[in-house]
């Protein structure tokens, strides 16, 4: 069953890596495709710029002549300025303005406009509407009578005088650059996104596995605490019909038989419970309980036991201490956490204090053993059913994971609460507190 | 004879006290360790005849128990008692040198036959027909009791399943023996090992003293009738 549920994960494993990688590969084509994209864009508008460029020069050396006569008219009729239409808000055709030194000629609206300054010097600026291309600033148009019989001048205006805008190749750089990055962020994005549910199915999975782990681990765990018992009987039966049923030896060994039982039918319990909290059909019964003559009655019960293997038990237990909680239940806290204490403490030497004081209205309980304590940062967990500390313990120590789970519900059942930690002198401190009655 | 020591390694009261009343009354010495750490010490301290591991266990468990015998180049037989009865635990008990393997619940008659199926074991291979000098064929030489072999192919230290399978083979050279001959000689009554377990004792020896373990001339495999041992070192197909 482990194997399956190994090998399945590991095929899950195996899809989701090809999946992914299917995917990842199609991002990066996407994403090379579109940076790509941007590249012949930015190329197509290139050429395009520069076929304008192209136009205007043409356009420009193909009205040279009107351009001449209309420079010639302007300052046969000079004395009047006229008002540079919006078109040519060009910097530089205002700077001239300002200067003083120039007149506007507007000619139509059209692609150009042109300028005179003192003298017989001319400069062309091209209408707004080409804002790609530039005339290059301060070029002086030297305008001499053209051929006779020709209408266009090739080599008027060369491709020297006439620029491409650099703002232009900038702002399309800036558009490519821009798009890159937007497919750039939107890759990540899906990549980011595919990695988050990666990452919740990989917890999911686990969680699976974990929860399966734990239950098998429960199985195993509940099969090895009946057989213990089970072994034990069936051995000093053994021994007795060896011993031909000596009278002695059965009163010997019967009260431990008895015992056996006992614990068997503890564990049957403890399961049954878990059973009946986890349905909700555990009737709650709350008492008024004396603590302090009841946690006196149940130390004088535990003393025996733990002073015949050569431990000691501490008490420091305030009088008249009254709760309202059920009686029943809590016994089993403390059976379960004496327990515990043989279990995970040293052999033989138990050193074990109880605890019981009052604090304004706060009743504490506090079980310290100088056992080995637990892992760090475990506290909470081992309320978890069937969580029963790191593996290795759970490999070698026998339980059935139900014992701190139950005493966590029964405590809270009885309005307290009960937590675990590390005492001061190494061993394992178990407070439980409650909300005292009067 | 001096009474055999045996140490318990069992943390249950009741299964411990149980084992302890029927072992000493059938004259066994017990030293009984309940948790790992104190079988170690008790290990350390003395010397035993059989080692009876528990695998859960507070402070080391069993199995690390078995494996630090073992390296400690410990040949004492091990018998786990455990509750424990998957295949896997079968497994990694016997891989890392167990002797025999019983799961709880068992019988007392059982346990006690286990026992003395090892300790007859043991006796057997002490037994006074195992000279001294040990062993020597033409492929090497056995040292039955510092568990050691040498060969042109080197020096090897050998188990004590080993040990008592190349006994059983030097006692019965050029025979041909059965399986089953094999399993209740060394692995006793209780024969769980598959025949696989066998074929891999096998490979080993010839690993041990075969010159192509490929062609083995000393440790033939007969197939459907058993194993056979030449230790005048012969072709399988002469």
């Amino acid at each position: 069953m482990k194997r399956f549920s190994a090998s399945s994960t590991r095929n899950a494993l195996i899809i989701f890596m090809i999946l992914a990688g299917i995917f990842f590969a199609q991002m990066l084509w996407w994403i090379i495709f579109q940076v790509r994209n941007a590249e012949s864009t930015r190329k197509y508008l290139t050429s395009t710029l520069e076929d304008q460029r192209r136009w205007a020069i043409e356009l420009l050396n193909q009205h040279y002549l009107s351009i001449y006569q209309e420079a010639e008219g302007v300052i046969e009729n000079s004395g009047e300025m006229t008002a540079v239409p919006p078109k040519f808000s060009d910097p530089a055709v205002s700077g001239i303005i300002e200067e003083g030194a120039a007149e506007a000629i507007n000619f139509n609206d059209s692609l150009y406009l042109i300028l005179k300054s003192d003298g017989r010097e001319y400069y062309l600026f091209l209408n707004k509407d080409y804002p790609h291309s530039l005339l290059t600033r301060n070029q002086k148009l030297e305008c001499t009578p053209h051929p006779p019989g020709r209408l266009s001048r090739p080599d008027w205006l060369t491709e020297e005088y006439v620029k491409i805008n650099p703002a232009a190749y900038a702002s399309i750089d800036r558009d490519r650059q821009r798009h890159i990055r937007m497919f750039v962020m939107e890759g990540s994005f899906f990549i980011l996104l595919m990695l988050v549910g990666a990452y919740m199915i990989y917890i999911a999975l686990r969680r699976t596995r974990q929860v399966r782990e734990e239950q098998l681990l429960f199985v195993h765990s509940i099969t090895h605490e009946l057989k213990i018992p089970i072994t034990a009987i069936s051995l000093f039966l053994d021994t007795m019909k060896r011993r031909n049923y000596d009278h002695d030896l059965m009163a010997d060994l019967a009260p431990k038989m008895k015992e056996d039982l006992g614990r068997l039918n503890r564990l049957i319990d403890n399961i049954l419970q878990v059973r009946k909290l986890s349905d909700n059909q555990l009737e709650l019964r709350l008492e008024a309980i004396d603590l302090s003559s009841e946690l006196t009655r149940f130390a004088g019960h535990i003393r025996e036991r733990i002073e015949s293997t050569g431990g000691k038990l501490n008490l420091d237990i305030a009088e008249n201490v009254r709760i309202r909680g059920n009686l029943a239940e809590l016994i089993k806290v403390w059976e379960s956490l004496i327990d515990n204490s043989f279990k995970y403490g040293t052999s033989g030497n138990l050193q074990l204090t109880i605890n019981l004081r009052t604090h304004r209205e706060q009743v504490e309980m506090q079980f310290i053993d100088n056992g080995p304590g637990i892992p760090e940062g475990m506290g909470d967990k081992l309320f978890e059913p069937f969580f029963r500390g790191n593996i290795e313990s759970r490999k070698s120590v026998p339980g059935s994971g139900l014992g701190l789970y139950l005493a966590r519900e029964f405590v809270r059942r009885s309005k307290g609460a009960i937590s675990i930690k590390n005492a001061p002198s190494g061993g394992c401190l178990v407070n439980i507190r409650f909300r005292g009655a009067k | 004879m001096s009474a055999k020591r045996i140490l318990l390694v069992e943390d249950e009261k009741h299964i411990g006290e149980a084992i302890l009343l029927n072992l000493e009354s059938e004259g066994f010495e017990m030293v009984w360790a309940t948790d790992g750490n104190q079988a170690m010490e008790y290990y350390g301290n003395g010397s035993f005849d059989l080692i009876m591991l528990d695998i859960m266990l507070p402070g080391i468990d069993g199995l690390e128990i078995c494996r630090r015998i073992r390296a400690k180049l410990g040949t004492e037989p091990i018998l786990f008692l455990t509750a424990r009865d998957s295949l896997d635990d079968k497994k990694d008990g016997l891989a890392i040198g167990a002797d025999d393997y019983i799961t709880k619940p068992f019988d007392l008659e059982e346990l006690l036959l286990r026992i003395k199926a090892i300790f007859r074991r043991q006796a057997w291979l002490r037994s006074e027909n195992t000279s001294a000098d040990g062993y020597k064929f033409s492929g090497g030489s056995i040292d039955f009791r510092k568990f050691e072999v040498e060969s042109p192919n080197g020096k090897f230290r050998l188990s004590n399943k080993e040990c008592l399978l190349l006994k059983l083979f030097t006692e019965h050279q050029d025979e041909v023996l059965s399986r089953n001959t094999i399993l209740d000689g060394v692995w006793g009554y209780n024969a769980y090992p598959s025949s696989r377990t066998v074929d891999n004792f096998i490979l080993r020896f010839r690993k041990y003293f075969e010159p192509n373990s490929s062609e083995p001339i000393y440790f033939h495999t007969e197939f459907g009738t058993g194993y056979r041992f030449t230790p005048k070192g012969k072709a399988a197909h002469d």
